[in-house]
Order: structure tokens, then C-alpha cells, then sequence
């Protein structure tokens, strides 16, 4: 019957695969970045300095990875994670903690990611034995979280001698330290979910779960490891956070909490899961990082920046519907 | 209204009035009127006698006087399944323009009004973001949550300074609101007692008018709400309105009550609020479900919880880890009772 | 199976149909879902359209009802032009379509999923006004219409969740059948359904005819054709390719022409 149907297609099925989609998701976003940073230039030529690059790339290091986190966790259909800036501030206090106990470095390290990872096995255990919506799971552990780490530490102070604080100030290859983490999570990321197959897996359940499910992979298995991973990773970025602020307050995660949700969807993932790119996340980090600056360069105050990316983020969101709405014919 | 759906009731069923009792006892409304009785109990126990002073019940209910308006608009766009994230920032943004209005000698009441249209404006965009453009609710509603806080703070800065030099806060205080905000009936806050003739006449609304029919039905199933011919964009869009409506007329409410203009006015109320809904029985995930009256026990709940660690001296962010147990608590037994389940 | 006694449909085929659709025409993108199909269906008479996955049967049915608004063709209502622009259109004009998804809202109970779109307001002057809903009216209504039909439905105010399948169709059947005065289409209505209910859904739809409407019902289920159609439908590739009076085919013809192995 099939060879019969596809007598009736009047021009053989074009359907753009997806690496060409996200190509011109990257290419798009690039050009927006290149068009920001070119009109930067044009309004004041000394935009192009040291100081705007590095003060970018700082800006990248904290939001990029936890992008990545988050970019995890929607591209594998467990909707959003708002509790990852909780991840990230566990992590960074139990540096501190470790620290003050006198642990060597590696060991501080590792031992305060694994806390991120149990907070994440907590969520991956409500999400997946209580069967209750991620989304939810998440924004009360965000809360309850948030509220523990504001009674347990009022704040962290980070020795500005220690290796972490060295880790976070110093510079490598002309990039600061802090950026590298975020670079090759990226990377990794990319060469992960195209070509492992446990990558695959990943897409798949946040593709289809139930035919996944049907296709022989553990549902419950994949959110464990989803949301593991994704704490994991906020506790990766929680170590450059530690890295680069003296003083860490419990309240910290909300400034992050916006713009890597807002990185995430610019990058083109869909909320409904399976389907982004890394590499366009690494491109829409580094637009929405040169904001800020650009915006000092116009004479703007760095207020503005918010402004304008709540509402790059609405036209975005929108664009990206319409997009879909009108390729569905509906 | 209650003689009438006893008798629809009893066409089908031979109900007697204990098996009923038990019947919505088992029901989420139960669950509510238990977690309330529970969390008035504790305080009970833990702050004494001090629970039920006149005082303190006129703190907890002018404590929850203007979330609640606020709730009550917001359920609007949860019942019609449309989140929308962004009335905190709302709050915000109407008292800054308020104040900002005020302080540049524009009549109260006309500042209002441009607060309260800038919002439905505001309103507007997200409405066609989601409504015309067909854009995820909640990433779009994030969008106008960054955006409006980020404008709060901008008109907040460009404010003339007077007096105080922090640029966190326009101070303003209208005398007239003020009086309005703290005017009490006895124990009662007026505010309150606006608020809950706003829960009982918004209950009527959604439970025995056609319109209120229809944005349970948009909410419920947006397909079959299509076929049967409703309009379901404009109860959307409209649903959207509403939710702004009521955020800004918080903020104009608080800079009454504080004297102030706070940027950071707010700041995760959109998150505590939605939490309280969803105690009550409404959802973020889906629409068609909830009732003013469990929003309104949601939020009450919420309001002891921070009454009574406010009388014990405890950080006032404690009462996050408790939304967020109790979340996690009723959700789930929603869940046991047949509710939406995840995979 | 064939020999039912309801079909004396000599004298209706001299009625104009109460639905006529004349060489329709439909693409998606680059699929040709219609190949200037007709079909016309008459009061009191029962049609299926048969044919198989793909063959367009629901993208007809969504032309009739006007959720597809099509790229060639005309509509005729009692042998008058006519277009639609949107479902309301066709609402209008007494068509009701039952979905193969059955379009109740799970949220709500099934009387309110009945009147929803057509709440009866209630008669006190004010009230009304106001918008306020006559739910007593409404549910004496909606017995009345499922005990006219022979549907037993334990409780009206549970919400339509907790409906077994063939409850849920049979309310979804009688909801078309108290708004639809001409036409009632049905796309598969037995498909998810067990032996118990499918026979309770054919019964009602046998109710249908005998009320007078004319009624379209998709289905791939050849023992149920037989059993209660006057006339049938083949679509194939988008096309009609045959019609056929039920009670002069056989079942092996019309496996022939849905698959092609007779041509029309
Ligand atoms: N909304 C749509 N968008 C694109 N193609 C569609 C759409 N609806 C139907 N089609 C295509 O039109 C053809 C006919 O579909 P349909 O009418 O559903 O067939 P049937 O109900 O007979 O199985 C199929 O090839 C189907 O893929
Ligand atoms: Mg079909």
C-alpha cells in the first residue's frame, strides 16, 4: 500500500534532516551575535578590547554550563529542571565546608559534585517512583532547597588563596580558566548526544518515551540519569562559581536561574523534548553574554540588559512557533 | 445553587448526605481542608494561645489579603491552561509605574490607571505571543518575567530622587491608599474581606456561567473546546488580561500598604502563588481543573505556615521548604487518586 | 447478516440528499489526500465509507464538517450550494461529527461535556444576563436524550474520565444527536471498542435513522458495515471509487475495490 500512497506525493518528500535545521538555528544565531557585535563596534570602535572579551567570557562560564544542565534535561523530555541553581549552590558551599575542613583539592571537588548528585537522585526518585510532573518535582525542591541552604549556610566565604579561587581568577590559552569547563562540556555534550548510543537513548526518550519504552529502554533508568546528570553538572558549574565570587549567598541561584532557561529555548531545544543542539546553545550563551556589555558600550546602564532579553526570549519563543505551526499546515 | 446540585445528584445516585460528606472528604478538597486543619493545629501547639488572638488572625489575613487578588486573576489563565509566569514581575512593574506617576505629580487615580493599562498591555503581548503565534506559555511568560523586571528597575531608576538615595525603591506614600490598605473590620483587613467576596463571586462565575463553562472547557481540552465552537483563542487571550489585571492592581495594593515602590516587589511571588493554587487543587500542567475556594484554602494554608514561623522567629524562607514538601505531598496524593501521573 | 428489514431505501433514493459532496479536491503540503471524491448521504439512510489507512476517509469527513476547508469542490445541503469556512459553519447548518478522538473534555462531567458551547442559560431574567447556567434543565435533558437512545450511563455528574469506551462514544453519539437535525458523521466509533459496546454503539446509531437523520459512519469493521448501512462508500488514493446499495454487495466485493482487485 505504501508504494501506492507515495504515487500521490506531487514532489518527492523533501524533509530537511535534522542537522540542517539546527545548522540554520547555529547560523541564525551567529548572525544575530556577529549583527550585535558589529553594531557594538560601529557605535564605539574600542568595543573590540580585552576588557569586552573577557568580561563575555565571563559571563558564558556560569550560565553555559548550567545551560548545558538544563539543555540535558529538556532535550531528554524531563520538561525543565528549576532546581539546578540549587544544584550548583550545594556544591559551592560544600567547597567552602570541605576547605575548611583542610581536604586536598581533588577530593573537595569530587566529593562536593557527588552531593549535587544525590540532591539530583532525590528529584530522579519523586520524579520517577512518585510518578510526579518533573516540572513540579523540581520547582518544589528548587523552593524547599533553596530554603535549607538559606538556614544551613547564611554565607561562604571562599579563600581568596585557595586553588579554586587561583582556578577561578587565573587565565589559560588567553581564555579564563572558569571558561574551559564550560567548552569542553560543550564538546562533550555535542559528541555525546550525536553519537553515542547512550546519547541516543536520551533523544529517543525525550522523542517518544512510550515507543521508546516500547523499544526495549528503561524509562526509569533514563531519568535517574537524567536528572543525576543535570545536578551534576550545575554542581560542575557550582565549582567556577565558587572559583570566581569571594562571597557566595544562598540566594544566588535566582540571578542565573532566567537567562539559562531563556539560552536554552533561544538555542531552538523544544520544550516537548528531543530535539536541540549543543552547539547552538554554545552559540546563544555567548549572544546572550555579549548583551550586557554591548549595552554598557551604548551607554545604556547593564539594566537594560534584562529588558531586552525577556523580551529577545518572547520574540524568539514566537518565532520558533510559528515556524512549526506553519510547517504543520494547521 | 447547593439545593440544585443535591437534587442533580441525587437523579443518579441515592446519596445519602454521610456518603457525600465522605465522598468529598476523599476528594481533593479533603486533602485541603486536612493540610489546613493540620497546619492551624501545629501552630497551634508550637505558638499556643497567641494563634488565635485577634491580632494574628488579622496578620495572616492582611498577610494574604493581596496574594490572594492576585491568585484569584492568575486562576483564571491556570484554569484555561495557560501559565502565565509573569504576574510577580507584573506586581512589580504596576507599583513602579504607580509610584513613578505619582511622584511626577500625575493624580493618583490616573496613575493607577496608566499602571493598571501598561500592564494589560503587557497582558497583550504575551496574549498574542501565545494566543496568535502559538508559543509555549511558559517560556514566553519567562520571557515577559525577565523583561518587566528588568523595565521595573529601569523606570525605577529614573525616578527623581527624594530623600532616600537607594535606587531599589520609589518611596510614595498616598495617604488615601495607605488608609484604605490598613482599614480593618474588627479582626478583618478590608482588603481581606474584599478578597474574599472577589474568591466567592469568581467561584460563581466559574462554576455556574456559561463563560466560566467555556474557559474550563478551553483549559480542559483545547480540541474538543475547538469543535464544540468556542472561541477558544479570545478565552485565552482574555484569560491572559486577567491574570495581568490582577497583578496589577497588586502592585498598586502594595505600594499602598508599604509606602514604597520596591523593584524587587514580588520577586518569586509568581512561584509561591502557583504553588498555593496547586495546593488548592489547580494545576500548571493542564488546564479545566480547581475551584476559587481551593486556591483560596491553598493560599490560606501558605499563610498560616508563614504566620507561624514569623511567631516562632524563624527565617521566613523556611516556609519555602514547607510549600515545597506540601506541594510535593499533594500533588502526589492527587496522583494516588487517579490524577495525572508522570509516564 | 444483509437481510435486516430497514432497508426499503427505494423511496429515498428519489430525495435529494441531505448532504452532497461534488468532486472535492485536497492537499497537504505535497500529499493529495482527496482526488475529487463525491458523496451524498439522505435523510434516514446510513452510509459508510469504507477504504483503507490513508485512503482519506476522515479528510472527507473533516471537509463536511467543516474543519478542512477544501481546494476544489462544492457542499450541498438539501440540494443547495453552500460553504464553509470554519466547524461552526457546519454546526450551523445541523451537521454533528463525532471525532475519532470523541472531543470530550475528561475535566468535566458529561453533561457539561453534552451543553458544552450551548450552555441553556438560566430563565430567570438576571441570572440569564448574567450568564448563569439552568444545570437542572441541562441534565434532565441529557437523560432524556441518552434513555431515548437506550444509553445507560451510571452517574451524569462524574466527570467523562472515568467512562468506560463505549460509554464514553455513546455519549458523544447522543451529544451529536441533540444538536445535529440533519446529518450525524461518525468516524470508526466502534474502532476501540469491544463486542458489548460496539453492538450498543450500532444499536444507537440504528436509533438515528429511525429519527430520520442521515447519518455517515467510517469504519473498517466489514461485519458492522453490513449489519447496519444502507449504502456504502470506497474510497481509494483519495478518490470514491464505488457505491454500492449494501443489501446488492457482498463483503468479498468490497474488500475487492477497497484494495483495488476490482476496479469501480
Ligand atoms: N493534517 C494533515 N496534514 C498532512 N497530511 C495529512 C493530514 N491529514 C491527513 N493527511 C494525509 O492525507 C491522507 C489521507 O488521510 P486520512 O483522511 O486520515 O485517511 P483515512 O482516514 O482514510 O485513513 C494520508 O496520506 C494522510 O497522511
Ligand atoms: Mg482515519
Amino acid at each position: 500500500m505504501t508504494h501506492l500512497s507515495s504515487s500521490r506525493f506531487k514532489v518527492p518528500s523533501l524533509r530537511k534532516s535534522a542537522d540542517s535545521e539546527y545548522l540554520a538555528t547555529i547560523l541564525i544565531l551567529l548572525a544575530v551575535w556577529i549583527f550585535l557585535v558589529v553594531i557594538s563596534v560601529i557605535n564605539r570602535s574600542d568595543f573590540l578590547s580585552k576588557a569586552t572579551f573577557s568580561a563575555v567570557t565571563f559571563n558564558m562560564c556560569i550560565i553555559g554550563i548550567l545551560a548545558i544542565g538544563q539543555g540535558f534535561v529538556v532535550i531528554s523530555g524531563g520538561i525543565l529542571d528549576l532546581s539546578i541553581t540549587v544544584s550548583m549552590l550545594i556544591t559551592s558551599f560544600m567547597i567552602v565546608v570541605f576547605y575548611d575542613r583542610g581536604w586536598n583539592t581533588p577530593l573537595l571537588i569530587i566529593v562536593s559534585i557527588l552531593c549535587a548528585g544525590v540532591f539530583g537522585l532525590f528529584n530522579s526518585i519523586l520524579v520517577v517512583w512518585l510518578r510526579i510532573n518533573p516540572l513540579i518535582v523540581t520547582l518544589a525542591t528548587g523552593f524547599a532547597g533553596g530554603g535549607v541552604l538559606l538556614i544551613v549556610f547564611d554565607r561562604g566565604l571562599v579563600d581568596p588563596k585557595s586553588s579554586i579561587a587561583d582556578f577561578g581568577t587565573s587565565h589559560l590559552f588567553g581564555f579564563p580558566t572558569a571558561w574551559w569547563p564550560m567548552a569542553l562540556l560543550t564538546i562533550g555534550a555535542h559528541f555525546f548526544f550525536k553519537y553515542s548510543r547512550f546519547g541516543r537513548h536520551f533523544l529517543a526518550v525525550g522523542g517518544n518515551p512510550l515507543s521508546s519504552k516500547a523499544m526495549g529502554i528503561s524509562l526509569k533508568q533514563m531519568r535517574v540519569a537524567t536528572f543525576v546528570g543535570a545536578s551534576i553538572i550545575g554542581g560542575i558549574a557550582g565549582i567556577v562559581f565558587a572559583g570566581f565570587t569571594p562571597e557566595i549567598r544562598p540566594n544566588a541561584g535566582t540571578y542565573y536561574m532566567l537567562p539559562v532557561i531563556a539560552a536554552v529555548v533561544l538555542a531552538g531545544f523544544s520544550l516537548a523534548g528531543g530535539r536541540g543542539s549543543f552547539l547552538a546553545l554554545f552559540v546563544s550563551v555567548g549572544f546572550l553574554s555579549t548583551i550586557p556589555t554591548a549595552l554598557v558600550f551604548f551607554g545604556l546602564e547593564s539594566i537594560w540588559q534584562t529588558f531586552i532579553q525577556g523580551f529577545i526570549l518572547i520574540i524568539a519563543v514566537s518565532i520558533d512557533a510559528y515556524r512549526i505551526v506553519k510547517v504543520k499546515g494547521r | 445553587m447547593s439545593k440544585n446540585l443535591t437534587q442533580l445528584a441525587s437523579h443518579d445516585h441515592k446519596m445519602t448526605s454521610v456518603e457525600k460528606m465522605k465522598k468529598s472528604l476523599s476528594g481533593p478538597g479533603g486533602t485541603i481542608v486536612l493540610g489546613l486543619a493540620i497546619i492551624i493545629g501545629t501552630s497551634a501547639l508550637w505558638v499556643g494561645k497567641m494563634t488565635f488572638t485577634s491580632f494574628n488572625v488579622y496578620l495572616i489575613l492582611s498577610y494574604l489579603a493581596i496574594p490572594l487578588i492576585i491568585g484569584i486573576f492568575a486562576s483564571f489563565s491556570l484554569l484555561a491552561g495557560v501559565v502565565d509566569l509573569s504576574i510577580g514581575a507584573m506586581v512589580a512593574l504596576s507599583a513602579v509605574i504607580f509610584a513613578f506617576c505619582c511622584i511626577n505629580g500625575i493624580n493618583e487615580w490616573i496613575s493607577a490607571l496608566i499602571a493598571i493599562l501598561i500592564c494589560l498591555g503587557f497582558g497583550a503581548i504575551n496574549g498574542v505571543a501565545i494566543v496568535v503565534f502559538g508559543a509555549n506559555p511558559i517560556a514566553a511568560t519567562l520571557g515577559s518575567l525577565v523583561g518587566l523586571r528588568g523595565l521595573a528597575r529601569i523606570i525605577s531608576n529614573n525616578a527623581p530622587a527624594t530623600g532616600s538615595s537607594s535606587t531599589d525603591a520609589i518611596p510614595l506614600m498616598v495617604t488615601g491608599l495607605n488608609d484604605f490598605t490598613e482599614s480593618q473590620v474588627s479582626f478583618m483587613p478590608v482588603l481581606f474581606i474584599i478578597a474574599l467576596a472577589l474568591v466567592f463571586v469568581t467561584q460563581g462565575i466559574i462554576s455556574m456561567t456559561r463563560g466560566g463553562r467555556h474557559i474550563r472547557a478551553v483549559g480542559g481540552d483545547i480540541t474538543a473546546a475547538r469543535r464544540a465552537g468556542l472561541p477558544t483563542e479570545r478565552i485565552k487571550f482574555l484569560s491572559l488580561l486577567a491574570s495581568s489585571f490582577g497583578a496589577s492592581i497588586g502592585g498598586i495594593l502594595y505600594v499602598g500598604k508599604l509606602g514604597s515602590a520596591p523593584v524587587t516587589l514580588g520577586t518569586n511571588m509568581e512561584f509561591t502563588i502557583y504553588a498555593a493554587l496547586m495546593i488548592g487543587g489547580y494545576s500548571i500542567l493542564r488546564g479545566g481543573v480547581g475551584n476559587p475556594m481551593g486556591g483560596f484554602l491553598g493560599i490560606l494554608i501558605i499563610a498560616v505556615f508563614a504566620n507561624l514561623v514569623d511567631n516562632k522567629g524563624l527565617d521566613i524562607r523556611a516556609a519555602d521548604i514547607f510549600v515545597g514538601f506540601l506541594l510535593l505531598v499533594i500533588v502526589y496524593l492527587d496522583i494516588r487518586r487517579g490524577g495525572d501521573a508522570f509516564e | 447478516m444483509g437481510t435486516a428489514d430497514h432497508r426499503d431505501s427505494n423511496a429515498k433514493t428519489l430525495l435529494t440528499p441531505a448532504i452532497e459532496a461534488k468532486n472535492i479536491s485536497h492537499s497537504f503540503g505535497a500529499v493529495q489526500a482527496l482526488v475529487s471524491a463525491n458523496i451524498s448521504v439522505s435523510a434516514g439512510e446510513v452510509k459508510a465509507i469504507v477504504g483503507d489507512n490513508g485512503a482519506g476517509k476522515s479528510t472527507l469527513l473533516k471537509v463536511l464538517s467543516g474543519l478542512v476547508i477544501p481546494d476544489k469542490g462544492e457542499i450541498f445541503i438539501d440540494g443547495k450550494s453552500i460553504s464553509f469556512s470554519s466547524p461552526v459553519d457546519a454546526l450551523k447548518s445541523g451537521i454533528q461529527t463525532v471525532y475519532q478522538d470523541l472531543a470530550l473534555i475528561d475535566t468535566m462531567s458529561a453533561t457539561q461535556n453534552v451543553f458544552v458551547g450551548r450552555e441553556q442559560l438560566s430563565s430567570n431574567w438576571i441570572l440569564g444576563k448574567l450568564g448563569v447556567v439552568n444545570d437542572r434543565h441541562m441534565h434532565q435533558e441529557a437523560i432524556k436524550a441518552l434513555s431515548d437512545l437506550g444509553i445507560k450511563i451510571p452517574s451524569l455528574n462524574a466527570t467523562v474520565r472515568s467512562m468506560s469506551g463505549g460509554q464514553r462514544q455513546c455519549l458523544a453519539i447522543a451529544r451529536a444527536m441533540l444538536f445535529g437535525h440533519k446529518v450525524i458523521i461518525l468516524d470508526e466509533p466502534t474502532a476501540a471498542l469491544g463486542v458489548h459496546e460496539s453492538a450498543q454503539v450500532l444499536s444507537v446509531v440504528d436509533q438515528l435513522r429511525s429519527k430520520g437523520l442521515a447519518i455517515l459512519i467510517v469504519s473498517h469493521n466489514m461485519q458492522h458495515v453490513f449489519k447496519i448501512t444502507d449504502s456504502i462508500t470506497v474510497m481509494r488514493l483519495g478518490a470514491s471509487v464505488a457505491s454500492r446499495k449494501t443489501n446488492e454487495t457482498s463483503p468479498e466485493e468490497i474488500v475487492g475495490l477497497i484494495t483495488g482487485a476490482i476496479s469501480g
